[in-house]
């Protein structure tokens, strides 16, 4: 009997790591930080890589499809520009940095769910330009003037940005998302 | 001593068996679920239009004032074929296998018309490649527009068509929805 439950648990246990470890490798692989100071990171260069299998369950896990190749860039981010978490207990402003692509997407959605409810984006189409041409995005829980994305209660929140690709190099978002007032 | 080593030992090779089984299967099988639940609500080898909260969900770093159609197609019976009607502007036509592979995409500059007819079939599995090469007589095939081979039964074409704003979105919506998803090869109908 002793035998038979060190059996099962040992055996337990390596299933256990086995899944974890692949749930793991599915959710890092491919993931590259885009050029430049700020933490927004990329998988689209790693779609075309030894690693795309791993990339493409990471968006079947999620419910999602990938963007076209060749088509539409996509680079997401957790935390702000200093590193801290994105959590909608704050209210973060979003910032263009440099020249902004011919169309770009900016959108927020809830951490480890894909069914959280509608996310809300600001797009180049929709987005209010400052008198020099950039462009600011206030992201909290409650309405802000001007721009303004809709972060969840109290959750951490991930920044998706979407653009035109260019060729299979991964896109650099020009956005830095500086915290606010935090409740 | 030697017993623990041994069923150390069991515990990686399940741990192996267990890691390659979830990777293989488990995202596939995850996003099937929602693919056959589309499948359901709107039809399969139909051409429908995705809800704002279908779209947000498929895509989620999209605008919502964008229009996004779909057909869930299933080739393993027969050959599918999307006929795009799309009105002008950018717009990007996508062709996804069920496991999220992109096989085919193009847009509006690319295709240089918004109407064209795309046939959906099946690859040939490595048998029917061998055996078509060794075929003396190649049957031929009329090809009338594009064809996408689809390494797995089922897929999705998806077109994406985005909108300034959500005014414009119930029109562009109207003038997407005549695209058409049919089963059957171009031509038949």
């Amino acid at each position: 009997m002793r035998r038979f439950i060190w059996a099962t648990a040992y055996v337990a246990f390596g299933v256990a790591a086995g899944c974890f470890s692949a749930f793991a490798l599915i959710q890092s692989a491919g993931v590259e930080p885009v050029t430049g100071d700020e933490p927004w990171q990329s998988r689209t260069a790693a779609m075309a890589g030894p690693n795309a299998f791993y990339v493409r369950s990471h968006y079947l896990l999620e419910g999602r499809l990938p963007p076209a190749p060749s088509q539409l860039g996509e680079a997401t981010t957790e935390t702000d520009s200093k590193g801290r978490p994105l959590t909608g207990g704050c209210s973060y402003l979003i910032t263009s940095t440099g020249p902004l692509p011919r169309w770009w997407s900016l959108g927020i959605v809830g951490s480890g769910s894909a069914g959280a409810p509608l996310q809300t984006t600001a797009d180049s189409d929709t987005a209010v330009r400052e008198a020099d041409g950039s462009v600011r995005i206030s992201a909290a829980r409650d309405p802000q003037p001007g721009n303004w994305l809709k972060s969840p209660d109290r959750r951490s929140f991930t920044l998706i940005y979407s653009a035109l690709a260019t060729g299979t190099r991964t896109i650099d978002p020009p956005f830095a998302i500086t915290r606010g007032i935090c409740s | 001593m030697k017993k623990h080593l041994f069923w150390f030992l069991v515990a990686v090779v399940a741990g192996v068996m267990a890691h390659s089984a979830f990777a293989l299967f488990v995202p596939g099988w995850w996003f099937s679920r929602e693919v056959r639940q589309l499948a359901r609500e709107h039809g399969k080898n139909s051409f429908f239009i995705l809800s704002p909260e279908e779209q947000a969900k498929l895509f989620p770093g999209l605008p919502r004032f964008g229009v996004t159609g779909v057909c869930v197609f299933d080739v393993a019976k027969g050959n599918v074929t999307f006929a795009a009607d799309l009105p002008d502007g950018f717009w990007i036509t996508t062709i996804y296998t069920d496991k999220a592979e992109a096989i085919y995409s193009v847009n509006n500059r690319q295709s240089g018309a918004n109407s064209f007819t795309v046939s959906l079939s099946r690859a040939p599995g490595l048998i029917e490649q061998v055996i078509k090469a060794t075929e003396k007589e190649a049957i031929a095939e009329i090809d009338s527009g594009w064809t996408v081979n689809s390494p797995e039964p089922r897929g999705l074409a998806v077109v994406w068509y985005p909108t300034p704003e959500i005014g414009l979105r119930t029109l562009a919506a109207q003038q997407v929805a005549r695209s058409r998803c049919t089963a059957g090869p171009a031509g038949e109908g």
